[in-house]
C-alpha cells in the first residue's frame, strides 16, 4: 500500500549542493547527504549553497571520496552490519590518504568520517613501540636523550 | 613521492592528534608523548591550584571533599584524554596528584607529596553497604582506575574515592608506601585487581563476587579471598617473605584453596618451595586445583628442591593442559628457611625416581615450555624434568627449550635405536631411569 501511495506521489526534485574543490573539480551532492557535513549544513541555512562551494583545501580525488562516504552514509536501509563492511574497505588505504580523510572530515565537520579515520590511525599505533611509530609515520623530530628521560619521569607510569 | 618523507602526523591540528589519542587505552595514549614535541605538547598537564585547606580535623575533612570534588570535575567529560595536576593542601602537608583521565572512564592518579614524611600507616578500605557515599556524580562512572604512591596524607582522599566509585571494574594500586591493608568487602562490579609493589602491606581481603582477575605482585602477605566464584585469572608473584617467623603454611594454603575456580594461574617457586620444605604434600591436600588449565611458574633458578616442590604440587592440578617454567635470574633469590614443624611429613630430600613415582599421571598437559634454561649437556635439572614430564605426560603435543640468549630447542622422543639424523643439530641426553625404550633430544629449530 505504501508503494501504491508513493508513486503516486509526483516525484520529488532532490536538490543538488555543488562543491569545487581545491584544483577546480566540481561534484554534485544531495542536499541530505551534505547535511552530515555541519560546516555544509550551515553554508546551506544561511542561503550560500545555491553557487558552487569552493573548498580550497581539499583536492579532487580525496573529495570525490568525501562525497562517496557521505552518499553512502545517507542511503536508506543499509544495515548496521553492511555498512561497517564498507567503512571498513573505505579506510583500508595508504595512511596518507587516511590523513587527507581526517583533515577534510574535520574541515567540513563530519563527525562519522573523522572519527572513523581517527579510530584507523589510532589502530596503526596500537601495541607499538614509540620508534616503530616513528619509523611507520616518518616522525624525525626525536628527542636527545635527556629530554626522551624527562618524558619518561614526567609519567613513568606509562613506560614501564 | 616527496610526501612519502614527511612527517604528516606531528603537523596534524593539536585536537585530531588528541583524537587519535583517544582511541588508545590511556597507558599506551601516554606513552606517545615520546614521539615529538607535537605529541609531547598534547600532554602538559593543566595546574589547578587552589585546594587550600588550613589546619584541624574539619580541614582535613573539607580538604578530602575538595579533592574529590576536583576528580569529579575532572572527570565531567570523558571526550579527550588529558593531564592536571592537582595541588592539595592538607593539614599534614602538601600534595600534588598529577590526574590523567582516559576517554574509556580511566583514571590515573599519582600522588607527589612534598616532604619525605615519617612513614604512617594505613589500610585503604572500599567496602560498598557499610558507608553511604558522598553525593558526587562523576565518580559513580568511573570504570578503571590506578592509583600509584598514595602515602598517609592521602589516605583519607583514596580511601573516600573508592567508596564514591560504585561501578568500578578495574583497580590498580601500586607502589603505595606505608599502605598496610586493602580491605575490598561486599563488591560485585569490580572485575579486576592489581596490587603491585606496596611493600608494607601485610593484609588484603577481597570479597568482590565479580572479580575475575587478581594480581599480586610483591613481599608474600597475607591474602584473604573470599566468594571469588568468577576468579579465573590469578598472578602470585611473591618476591619473598616479610621474615622467616611469619610463614604461615595454613595462611597460603587457604589462598590456594580459594582459587578453586582459576583457570591460570602464575606462581612463584619458592612458595611451593617453602611449603614442601614445610612438609606439606600437595596430593594429600583436602582440595585440588580443579580448573587450572595453564599453570606459570617462576623463579630465579631451578634447583632440586625446586624441582621437586613442583613435581609435587602438580599432583594438584589434575587437568592442566598447559605448563611454563620460567627462570629469571634477575629476580630475587629467595633462601629456605628451616622449619620446626612439619604440615604432613618431611619429603623434599627424597631421590628423584621416588619424586618421579609420587607424581599422578598428567592427562591432559598438552603443552610444555621451559624459559630462560641454558642448555648445556650436564643440566640435570632440564634433562630430569624433561624425563618427568615425557613420563607422566599422554597428550604431549609439544615441549620447547627457550634459552637465555632467545635460542629455540624443541624436544622430541628420539628411539634408541633411531640413526642420527645428520641435518638434526641435536643433542641426545640418556634418561636417568633407564631401562627405558627411548632417550629424548633437544632439537635445534
Amino acid at each position: 500500500m505504501s508503494s501504491s501511495s508513493s508513486s503516486s506521489l509526483p516525484p520529488c526534485p532532490k536538490k543538488m549542493i555543488t562543491l569545487k574543490s581545491s584544483d577546480g573539480e566540481t561534484f554534485q551532492i544531495e542536499e541530505t547527504a551534505a547535511l552530515q557535513s555541519k560546516t555544509l549544513e550551515n553554508m546551506i541555512d544561511e542561503n550560500c549553497a545555491s553557487t558552487p562551494i569552493p573548498l580550497r583545501s581539499i583536492n579532487g580525488k580525496i573529495l570525490a571520496k568525501v562525497v562517496e562516504f557521505c552518499n553512502k552514509h545517507a542511503e536508506v536501509g543499509v544495515d548496521a552490519e553492511s555498512l561497517h563492511a564498507w567503512d571498513a574497505e573505505f579506510v583500508n588505504v595508504e595512511y596518507t590518504t587516511l590523513f587527507d580523510y581526517i583533515l577534510a572530515a574535520n574541515f567540513l565537520e563530519i563527525p562519522t568520517l573523522l572519527d572513523l579515520a581517527s579510530g584507523v590511525v589510532g589502530d596503526m599505533i596500537k601495541g607499538k613501540t614509540p620508534d616503530e611509530i616513528r619509523k611507520m609515520f616518518n616522525i624525525n623530530d626525536a628527542f636527545s636523550p635527556e629530554e626522551e628521560e624527562e618524558v619518561r619521569r614526567a609519567n613513568q607510569w606509562a613506560f614501564e | 613521492m616527496a610526501q612519502e618523507h614527511v612527517d604528516l602526523i606531528s603537523n596534524m591540528p593539536q585536537d585530531i592528534l588528541q583524537r587519535i589519542n583517544s582511541f588508545l587505552p590511556l597507558k599506551e595514549a601516554v606513552r606517545t608523548s615520546l614521539l615529538s614535541t607535537q605529541w609531547r605538547s598534547l600532554w602538559s598537564p593543566t595546574m589547578v591550584n587552589h585546594f587550600n585547606a588550613g589546619d584541624g580535623l574539619i580541614a582535613a575533612v573539607d580538604a578530602v571533599e575538595d579533592s574529590l570534588e576536583a576528580v569529579s570535575a575532572l572527570l565531567g567529560s570523558y571526550k579527550s584524554p588529558e593531564i592536571r595536576k592537582l595541588c592539595f593542601q592538607f593539614p599534614m602537608g602538601d600534595v600534588t596528584v598529577l590526574a590523567t583521565k582516559g576517554v574509556d572512564k580511566e583514571l590515573h592518579l599519582n600522588f607527589f607529596h612534598s616532604k619525605k614524611e615519617d612513614k604512617s600507616y594505613y589500610q585503604m578500605k572500599m567496602a560498598f553497604g557499610n558507608t553511604t557515599p558522598i553525593n558526587i556524580a562523576n565518580l559513580s562512572t568511573l570504570r578503571i582506575l590506578h592509583l600509584r604512591s598514595v602515602a598517609g596524607v592521602t589516605e583519607d582522599f583514596a580511601s573516600s574515592l573508592l567508596t564514591n566509585c560504585l561501578h568500578l571494574q578495574s583497580l590498580k594500586i601500586e607502589k603505595c608506601e606505608g599502605l598496610k591493608g586493602i580491605g575490598i568487602e561486599k563488591n560485585e562490579s569490580l572485575r579486576s585487581l592489581m596490587i603491585v609493589d606496596c611493600m608494607d602491606i601485610e593484609n588484603v581481603t577481597v570479597s568482590a563476587t565479580g572479580l575475575r582477575s587478581f594480581v599480586y605482585k610483591g613481599l608474600l602477605t597475607q591474602i584473604h579471598m573470599k566468594n571469588a566464584l568468577k576468579l579465573v585469572d590469578v598472578v602470585l608473584d611473591f618476591e619473598g617473605a616479610f621474615g622467616y617467623s611469619d610463614f604461615d603454611c595454613e595462611e597460603v594454603l587457604s589462598l590456594l584453596s580459594s582459587l578453586k575456580e582459576v583457570e591460570t594461574l602464575a606462581i612463584s617457586g619458592w612458595l611451593l618451595e617453602w611449603l614442601c620444605s614445610a612438609g606439606v604434600i600437595f596430593g594429600r591436600l583436602e582440595f585440588q586445583l580443579q580448573k587450572l588449565k595453564q599453570l606459570r611458574w617462576i623463579d630465579s633458578l631451578m634447583d632440586n628442591a625446586k624441582r621437586d616442590s613442583l613435581a609435587c604440587f602438580l599432583n594438584i592440578c589434575p587437568i592442566l593442559e598447559t605448563l611454563f617454567i620460567t627462570i629469571d635470574p634477575s629476580r630475587r633469590k629467595v633462601s629456605i628457611p628451616y622449619f620446626h614443624q612439619h604440615w604432613h611429613e618431611p619429603h623434599l630430600w627424597m631421590d628423584f625416581p621416588t619424586v618421579k613415582s609420587n607424581v599422578s599421571l598428567l592427562k591432559h598437559l598438552m603443552l610444555v615450555k621451559f624459559l630462560g634454561f641454558t642448555i648445556i649437556e650436564e643440566d640435570g635439572l632440564l634433562s630430569s624434568l624433561v624425563d618427568l614430564l615425557l613420563e607422566k605426560t599422554i597428550v604431549l603435543k609439544s615441549m620447547t627449550v627457550k634459552s637465555h640468549e632467545n635460542i629455540s630447542w624443541g624436544v622430541m622422543k628420539v628411539s634408541n635405536k633411531l640413526p642420527t639424523h645428520k641435518w638434526w643439530n641435536y643433542r641426545r641426553w640418556t634418561a636417568n631411569s633407564l631401562p627405558r625404550n627411548f632417550c629424548f633430544a633437544l632439537i635445534d629449530r
